[in-house]
């Protein structure tokens, strides 16, 4: 199995304001917008910021890339175009545990709530994905 | 100290379900509400308010056309809310402009179907909500399956295997639907048959998930005075509750602070509040089941099950029609029809007024009708008599 293997083909739209976070993955850096107001993340990046209100544009920042399970499913069916079916991921990322990240798994058997992930990179051909996985992932044990 | 007009639910009707209609959206809606008018003994003429929810339809069917379609001109037309949140609470709004002056009768309509030669879809809505395209769609994360089957797998991580409540559920919701007229799916399901049905994003299979359908369904709204001398035995509306928005469409789905509460312990309490009744009181709940994880979240926040034992409790069969509390006593929207919540009233309407045969809760006389509408959360109690 590939790491291409594991993730769907859905091209993020551009110029949005989710534009910054599509950039750091293609140079494999995990960043999240934070408010310059009361320094909460804002994700996702809505008009104003959830915990306090401000309208500024956010500092992106980026992460260490490690994070905990919070839920999974494994995509059976995907709706949206794949290769074939992959496991999702909320996740508690280090450095932003006020909010959770939607992300493709990749983990030696059924995955684990709780468990520490490590995010890796798969370049596709327009933008690049991150997938977390542990030191056992399939994908990446070859 | 203010006063709000006591109302009654004095009419409901509907085309059914089936995955396809002939008959577009517009046309559906519009005999859904003549149905209903029928069964109040009410004409068109005497409609002067109109009510839908005001994400799913409106984006197919505008008000004005609906109400053209419909032969009603309203004086007061509102869409509120979203989705079953907006058909749940729409009997509150009703009470509002009743209360008001500003209505006498008030119809309430929801009508899934083709537009324009577009067919229906469940999915295209949540892919219009740019947010949902930028930083969810991409990561896979899309089709309503999978945001409630990593709810199922969270309340499994913290309250114990899930796979057999879910097929309990689901079991009974296509038992149930076999003795409701209307229904969509009527071919019989057993544990078996939901083990086979395909998995689409674990722990949910095909056979936990809502209906995609075509169909409309109306109910009609007046004073209690007036529903006093009109034909059908009186349903009243005894407590409407609504919650706070928690977030966004979309937020709703993975940044809510407990991501296995709906919004329905805040809505049910003022809803019991406004009632002057307790969970204890309730005959029969009426839950919002576009999964099969669904309901027991809701009867959980509503406190008609304690916390973290809902899905035990289905294994143990306390939510079917012979149990100690029946749910969806019509099949929901697994098996009667997806028809965002509108169903789940009028089927609690029908309960209240007996004579539902094969399908009938002994003796009913309290119904909730949990309407979960992302994001946010409609309760409303109806009652017998009044």
């Amino acid at each position: 199995m590939r790491p291409t293997d594991l993730v769907p083909r859905h091209r993020p739209p551009e110029g949005s304001a989710a534009d910054p976070f599509w950039a750091g993955l293609r140079e494999h850096r995990l960043t999240l917008p934070g408010c310059t107001d009361c320094g909460a993340t804002r994700w996702y990046l809505l008009p104003a910021c959830s915990a306090c209100g401000g309208l500024e544009p956010p500092r992106w920042t980026q992460l260490p890339g490690t994070a905990e399970l919070f839920t999974w499913t494994r995509v059976e069916r995907p709706f949206v175009a794949a290769p074939g079916p992959f496991t999702l991921g909320l996740l508690v990322c280090d450095g932003a545990e006020d909010v959770r990240l939607v992300a493709p798994i990749s983990v030696s058997g059924t995955p684990r709530i709780g468990s520490r992930l490590t995010a890796r990179y798969v370049a596709l051909d327009d933008h690049t994905l991150p997938v977390f996985t542990d030191e056992r992932s399939p994908a990446w044990s070859s | 100290m203010t006063s709000t007009a006591r109302v009654a639910i004095v009419g409901t009707g509907t085309t059914g379900y089936r995955r396809e209609q002939p008959e577009s959206q517009a046309v559906l809606a519009a005999r859904a509400v003549r149905s209903a008018l029928a069964d109040a003994g009410l004409t068109t003429a005497d409609v002067d308010g109109l009510i839908t929810e005001s994400a799913v339809m409106p984006r197919q069917l505008p008000g004005d056309l609906l109400a053209a379609a419909c032969g009603i001109r309203p004086r007061f037309s509102a869409q509120w809310m979203v989705g079953a949140g907006g058909t749940v609470a729409a009997p509150r709004l009703a009470q509002l402009a009743i209360g008001s002056g500003d209505a006498e009768v008030v119809v309430v309509v929801q009508s899934m179907g083709r537009a324009d030669e577009r067919p229906v879809d469940p999915y295209s809505f949540h892919a219009e909500d740019p947010v949902k395209a930028a930083y969810e769609m991409p990561m896979g994360w899309y089709g309503q399956a999978t945001y409630f089957a990593a709810m199922a797998t969270r309340y499994a991580h913290l309250h114990g295997p899930v796979d057999d409540a879910l097929a309990a559920v689901a079991v009974e919701a296509r038992a149930r639907a076999a003795a409701t007229p209307g229904a969509q799916r009527t071919d019989p399901l057993d544990r078996a048959g939901h083990a086979a049905s395909r998995m689409v994003s674990t722990p949910l299979r095909s056979a936990d998930c809502a209906l995609i359908s075509e169909g409309a369904t109306a109910y009609v709204v007046t004073s209690l005075a007036r529903a006093r001398d009109l034909a059908r035995p009186v349903v009243e509306v005894a407590g409407v509750g609504l919650s706070r928005a928690d977030g966004t469409q979309t937020t709703w789905f993975t940044q809510r602070p407990d991501p296995l509460s709906t919004g329905a312990a805040e809505s049910g309490a003022q809803a019991f509040a406004r009632a002057g009744l307790t969970p204890a009181d309730v005959d029969l709940v009426e839950a919002y089941d576009c999964f099969s994880i669904t309901p027991l979240l809701q009867l959980e926040d509503l406190g008609l099950s304690p916390r973290g034992e809902a899905a035990a409790r289905a294994v143990a069969g306390e939510w079917r029609l012979a149990g100690r509390l029946p749910v969806n006593t019509h099949g929901g929207l697994l098996a009667y029809g997806f028809c965002l919540g509108i169903g789940h009233l009028t089927e609690a309407v029908a309960q209240l007024r007996g004579g539902r045969g094969a399908g009938q809760v002994a003796d009913a006389q309290v119904a909730l009708v949990a309407g979960l509408g992302v994001p946010h959360h409609a309760t409303a109690i109806l009652t017998r008599g009044g």
